[in-house]
């Protein structure tokens, strides 16, 4: 049965009369800045400036045992068509009963520990389009069950359905011009319509927490294969095997998680660190966060392979919910090879919000995997309207 | 002249009822303050689970005003600290995150925070605890639960406030992450509720003053008081906690309250 189906068996069941509904929106402006040209000219592309409106919303209808809750994402951007579209972020339907959840629709999951990089995280795909922080993600059809157990809690997904990794277009900025991305090729002869399967086992003692994960199913991290014409996403069928630890000591945050998976090659990716928290610091009401976690990636380039991240996060406690994050990510090998990012936010009223992003990147290398954006250093601004 | 007799009466009943339901005689300050406070907690048992819809006004010295509704979720562990969760509604921006608290009586409390919009639940370091909650002049301390194993104890007077008796009891928290050195809480002799609480700071300064009012009884038994006024005394700040909805003897089980579930709560 396709998933659909199942959603609209899911809204049928819904009584709607003793349901609560509620609705949000919020409304944003995106002004990005660029540093520099773009590298290669191409007619249409931004040179500075690129501005964007988006609209989100949420549609939420919950009682005691199911909510059901429709998020659509629209965005019209000033230069990108890839940028400008229409998604749903969240199109789904979730029902208790006892200790048990069954979900059913479009949605997202969140799984690891680490704030620099999301190495476990693989049940959605990521919409680089809309962000580079890998924290932007498309909705996956899912079917999911959830248990709360005296052991720990367990998560299984039936995912029948793959959603192809987005980028920026060849007339927007942070995707390398001259290259043609071509239509993506699947190891599956059932392509996207691939069947996957996730599960997840997290618990926590205390002050430990910890999660085993599996997933069986079409990668959503795109081999790219040169073709004469262009650039071709190859999604290839893996087996990946995840692992996730964290201690909470006082002011600390000991983080570790990790991955091995096996694809066309065997790889694995571990990242480990902390976050010590500063609590009223310099007699102040702020709070500081220093952050540091190492990251080693067994199949990138040896730029890439071995890579430290500092970061400070400074929360203002204040009304307006003020936080600057500021952090650099540093390849061990080569020294100058480097990409830094600021991210600050807070609201201007009960309504209004404000976010600030600022990218820098330094890669001279050809084998950095930052090199094909080296020119796209920016800054955005934006403000939301929340209604 | 009528009604300061008939006030005169209450105040020696509310005295005489509170002698007669603890005796500190021959007790010493830290034994009495103990008594008084064991007392306290012994008064509020067994009220098992409370639901609240919480409003909370941050009110700069300017008279800037900025609100945030709450939910709050509250489960009675016996024989260990409370389990709290706060479930955001406004500022719109927040909208759905979730707080979930455990507080403990002899072991770090645990805390988790819960992210809608990436949907994530992300762990809070034990010590952090002193710092300001939501931008107001609350901290996260000043909203956990009451337990007698967190503090030390000195009872320090007997005084009337607004004409009714008063235990005066300073407690010293125990846990070095708090930001107090002291508070000292005003006790109605009979409830055995706070009326008002001073918060002295690391230094031994005077920072903070609550007052509690617009007490409501539940079951017969628990009190909860619907108004709560903090004032930051250095910079004339204050922040108000009004409760306009409050209902006993739901349902939730620890299960309701557990990290894999709380992001959950409507």
């Amino acid at each position: 049965m396709k998933w659909y189906v199942w959603f609209f068996v899911t809204c049928a069941s819904f009584n709607s009369g003793a349901a609560e509904f509620e609705q949000d929106h919020e409304i944003q402006l995106d002004q990005r800045l660029f540093a520099n040209k773009p590298t290669g000219e191409r007619a249409g592309r931004p040179v500075y400036g690129q501005s964007s409106v988006m609209l989100q919303s949420e549609f939420s209808w919950y009682d005691d045992t199911k909510t059901f809750h429709i998020k659509p994402f629209f965005r019209l951007d000033s230069h990108d068509d890839k940028r400008t579209k229409v998604d749903f972020r969240e199109f789904y339907g979730e029902f208790y009963w006892q200790d048990y959840q069954l979900g059913v629709g479009l949605n997202k999951v969140f799984w690891g520990v680490l704030e620099s990089r999301h190495i476990v995280d693989v049940i959605n795909q990521v919409d680089l389009v809309e962000s580079l922080d890998e924290e932007e993600k498309l909705g996956q059809p899912m079917l999911q069950f959830g248990s709360v157990e005296a052991w720990g809690s367990i998560n299984i997904f039936l995912l029948p359905y793959f959603r192809e990794r987005t980028f920026a277009g060849e007339s927007g900025r942070l995707f390398p011009s001259g290259i043609d991305l071509l239509s993506p090729q699947y190891e599956s002869g059932a392509e996207e319509r691939h069947w996957d399967v996730a599960l997840r086992i997290n618990h926590y003692l205390e002050e430990f927490e910890y999660a085993i994960s599996y997933f069986e199913g079409t990668n959503r991290e795109p081999y790219l294969l040169n073709d004469p014409s262009g650039v071709r996403p190859y999604y290839v069928q893996m087996r990946q095997t995840g692992l996730e630890f964290q201690k909470a000591k006082a002011s600390w945050l000991f983080k570790m998680e990790g991955i091995y998976r096996d694809d066309i090659a065997n790889l694995w990716e571990l990242g480990a660190g902390f976050e010590y928290t500063q609590v009223g610091v310099f007699d102040s009401i702020y709070d500081v966060g220093w952050l540091a976690e190492y990251l080693f990636d067994s199949q990138a380039s040896d730029i890439n392979k071995s890579v430290l991240f500092l970061g400070a996060r400074l929360v203002f406690n204040d009304v307006q919910g003020t936080e600057v994050l500021f952090g650099i990510e540093q390849s061990v090998t080569d020294i100058s090879e480097m990409n830094m990012r600021l991210e600050a936010s807070g609201r201007l009223n009960a309504d209004w919000k404000w976010a600030f992003e600022l990218w820098g990147i330094n890669a001279d290398h050809a084998a950095n995997e930052y090199y094909l954006i080296r020119n796209d250093d920016f800054m955005s601004l934006s403000v939301s309207y929340f209604f | 002249m009528k009604w300061t007799i008939q006030l005169g009466i209450a105040v020696a009943l509310v005295a005489f009822k509170g002698y007669a339901s603890i005796d500190l005689s021959a007790l010493s300050a830290s034994e009495a303050g103990m008594k008084i406070s064991q007392e306290r907690k012994l008064k509020d048992k067994g009220w098992g689970s409370s639901e609240a819809e919480v409003e909370m006004i941050i009110v700069s010295a300017t008279g800037e005003k900025n609100e945030r509704r709450m939910k709050m979720r509250a489960l009675e562990v016996i024989g260990d600290g409370d389990k709290l969760l706060t479930l955001f509604e406004t500022p719109r921006d927040v909208k759905g995150t979730r707080f979930l608290s455990y507080s403990h009586i002899s072991k770090p409390d645990q805390q988790w925070l819960y992210l809608p919009s990436i949907k994530r639940v992300k762990r809070i370091a034990s010590a952090n605890k002193s710092g300001p909650f939501m931008g107001s002049h609350f901290a996260y301390e000043d909203l956990s639960s009451f337990e007698i194993e967190k503090f030390d104890f000195k009872f320090l007077k007997k005084e009337p406030l607004e004409g009714v008796e008063h235990f005066v009891v300073e407690q010293t928290p125990k846990d070095k992450y708090s930001g107090y050195q002291r508070q000292v809480v005003w006790l109605n002799t009979k409830t055995f509720q706070a009326s008002k609480k001073e918060y002295f700071d690391k230094a031994g300064n005077l920072v903070k003053r609550l007052t509690l009012s617009d007490y409501k009884l539940y079951k017969d038994k628990f009190w909860r008081p619907h108004s709560l006024r903090m004032e930051q005394l250095q910079t004339k700040e204050t922040t108000l906690l009004k409760t306009h909805a409050m209902s006993f003897g739901h349902s939730f089980s620890e299960q309701d309250f557990s990290q894999a579930s709380f992001k959950r709560m409507r």
